[in-house]
């Protein structure tokens, strides 16, 4: 057959899954419906029409234009997988808590956060091992500071909880992910992971040294209540960072792009739930923490850090553990390993 | 659903990488895919340019949402309650909206147009850019989160304008971001992807319709008269028929003389094997052979073709004094 007789018989297809490309999106579903296999077969018929370009000897021009057609096509046949909602209890309640628990870079970052952490809480407080180590961490100007902002600070007005819990969100939240994503570069973050970890707690040794009187009273009565999800989101945010910034250096055989990637889905979960944990965090901090002690006593916030560290204990450990029947479980991995 | 939403691919092993074995693309910004079909196609890669004014629309666009949503919801409380309990609590509650609001769109904006308008956020459809899997599959909702997040990577370093201006150490302040990590990293991997688009698996491509183009039609006479004289029984070869319809598409921007100059070279040798005079034009014979190898024919003309064909064999001089005489041939 001749091209241009071949161009003739096949143009108004071509021409009608065009037309087509730009209007089956804009349909409502159930006009939709009708419109879909009609379109299926006009896009087979045109790949088709692109395999056989070569051999059909069509000119250059024409195929490019068959090159575009195809590749719309395609993009308007296979759509985004949305939202799952139906797996999401699954992701919530089984894998991610499992993931979590088992996870080797989420241990690495909890033990060397939270050891800093109670190792300089420590030696602030402490003072005799090593004298002055809270001046020489933090250095005096700001011990001063943060005493002297706690001196002042007895509550806050219930509106103004309001606009710190939003404040909280997007400022303790941003800094999870901030930190998420630049534990790709491994070095950086762990530099910055293990600075915050020693600056935290060293003041909050300092603030609960006897001598800074009413300041550290504040101080408790503030950090107390949403203390457990705020550190816990910390860790996770860059337990996670981790997992992707060790997927680009032990590739486990295969290439270093892919592994990357596998790292990457696999840590989106834990950075997910940090970010849930920030937010749970903001809302006890702006809402809970805040409110002057004569409101609300110590005794309720206590509470309340008690029973967040039960309801993390609960996510991490009771739904974290494996089912005993549950042999496909890659204890190395932390993967469900699916046959 | 309609079944236009197609899963592509729901379990997708990040091992295993289609790499057709069709040959390479003949530019460096196309990439090939290959689908479920088992059709090997080519996108367009989009550069960084393209992508920063889809990303700069993306943020005008997101900021005046934001700034209609806030308005309505900040009018609507203060109408509605104003003159109640406009009191230091309801304001609290204002700010936290609005704050919380703003989060959802810095972190997720594009990681839910993505997922929503299959792989398109609103600048990228303005733009005609859309995000794929780099098997050229459409991406999924874990793969648009990540690649949004991962933006702040490459956006970095973040160069602080008060410490340029008044050597401010402190950090805060108005800062631009000079995107530096995103850009020398497209320019070391083949796709144009920034480390965000590393880290989910995906690339961005350039959607541009084109139009259908037409197969070129002449208005000379001459061309069908020579086209004639080219026996029926040759076969083009697929080089051939590219070579001829890449010259003949393009010979419209080329002097007279630089065309025969070009055109020489391939119908010599031809014209030597048809029998055709070797003095005949050789743009023409290209075109004539262009139409007689794509253009469709009148069926009569056909058969006078084969007919003139055996009659033409011996006298070539006859062949081209005709060439020189208008009105023969069908166009």
């Amino acid at each position: 057959m001749n091209v241009a007789q071949l161009l003739k018989e096949r143009q108004r297809q071509w021409k009608e899954l065009e037309q087509l490309c730009e209007t089956i999106s804009e349909k409502p579903d159930r006009s939709r419906k009708e419109l879909v296999s009609r379109f299926s077969s006009l896009y087979r018929a045109a790949c088709a029409d692109l395999a056989l370009a070569e051999s059909n000897q069509l000119p250059p021009a024409t195929v490019e234009y068959l090159h575009q057609l195809v590749a719309r096509s395609h993009n308007q046949l296979y759509r985004s997988e949305r939202y799952q909602y139906r797996k999401w209890y699954r992701v919530i309640f089984q894998d991610t808590p499992r993931r979590i628990f088992h996870d080797p870079c989420v241990h690495i970052v909890a033990v060397l956060f939270w050891g800093l952490f109670l190792i300089s809480a420590y030696l602030a407080y402490d003072n005799s091992v090593w004298p002055g180590f809270a001046q020489d961490v933090v250095g005096q100007e700001q011990l001063d500071a943060s005493a002297d902002m706690f001196t002042e600070f007895g509550g806050r007005g219930r509106g103004e909880n309001w606009m710190m819990f939003g404040f909280y969100i997007f400022n303790n939240a941003g800094i999870g992910l901030n930190c998420f994503v630049w534990m790709l570069f491994v070095l950086p973050g762990f530099v910055t992971l293990a600075f915050n970890s020693v600056h935290l707690g060293t003041i909050f040794g300092y603030m609960f040294r006897p001598e800074v009187g009413e300041a550290g009273d504040h101080f408790k009565n503030f950090v107390t209540a949403h203390g457990p999800f705020e550190l816990t989101a910390i860790v996770l945010s860059a337990g996670a960072g981790l997992k992707i910034g060790l997927g680009w250096l032990i590739t486990d055989g295969l290439s270093r792009l892919d592994s990357l990637q596998k790292a990457g889905r696999d840590a989106l979960p834990i950075a997910m739930t940090a970010v849930a944990l920030f937010c749970m965090a903001a809302a006890i901090e702006g809402l809970i923490s805040a409110t002057p002690e004569k409101h609300m006593s110590w005794f309720f916030k206590g509470s309340v850090a008690t029973f967040t560290s039960f309801l993390l204990t609960f996510y991490f450990v009771v739904l974290g553990f494996p089912e005993p029947g549950d042999s496909e479980f890659n204890f190395l991995t932390g993967e469900q390993d699916e046959a | 659903m309609a079944s236009v939403e197609l899963q592509s691919g729901k379990e997708r092993p990040p091992s295993r990488r289609q790499e057709p074995t069709a040959p390479p693309a003949a530019l460096d910004t196309a990439t090939r895919v290959m689908t479920p079909e088992n059709i090997a196609f080519e996108y367009q890669l989009a550069g960084p340019f393209r992508r920063i004014v889809a990303y700069v629309a993306d943020i005008l666009i997101s900021l005046v949402g934001f700034g209609i949503v806030a308005f309505v919801v900040w009018m609507g409380f203060l109408f509605l309650l104003g003159d109640t309990v406009i009191g230091d609590e309801l304001w609290g509650l204002l700010a936290f909206l609005t704050l919380v609001a703003w989060f959802l769109i810095y972190w997720f904006y594009g990681a839910v147009a993505e997922t929503y308008l299959n792989g398109q956020t609103f600048g990228k459809r303005m733009c005609g850019l859309r995000v794929m899997t780099v098997d050229g599959h459409a991406i999924d909702a874990v793969q648009a989160t990540l690649r949004n997040f991962f933006r702040l990577l490459d956006m970095a370093p973040v160069v602080s304008v008060p410490a340029m201006l008044g050597g401010i150490t402190e950090a805060g302040g108005f800062s631009i971001p000079t995107c530096l990590i995103g850009l020398i990293t497209m320019t070391i991997n083949k796709r144009y992807q920034r480390i965000g688009d590393m880290v989910a698996g995906t690339m961005v491509i350039h959607e541009e319709p084109r139009t259908m183009t037409k197969l070129n039609e002449f208005s000379d006479p001459r061309v069908a008269a020579l086209g004639e004289r080219i026996p029926p029984s040759f076969v083009v070869s697929a080089k051939l028929s590219r070579t001829i319809s890449e010259y003949v598409d393009g010979r419209r921007h080329l002097a007279p003389q630089r065309a025969n100059e070009i055109a020489v070279h391939v119908a010599r040798p031809l014209m030597g094997r048809f029998g055709i005079p070797a003095n005949t034009d050789a743009d023409l014979f290209i075109c004539a052979l262009y139409y007689v190898t794509f253009a469709e024919q009148p069926s009569d003309s056909a058969a006078a073709s084969s007919n003139s064909d055996t009659d033409d064999r011996g006298s070539a001089s006859e062949a081209a004094t005709d060439l020189i005489s208008p009105g023969e041939g069908t166009r």
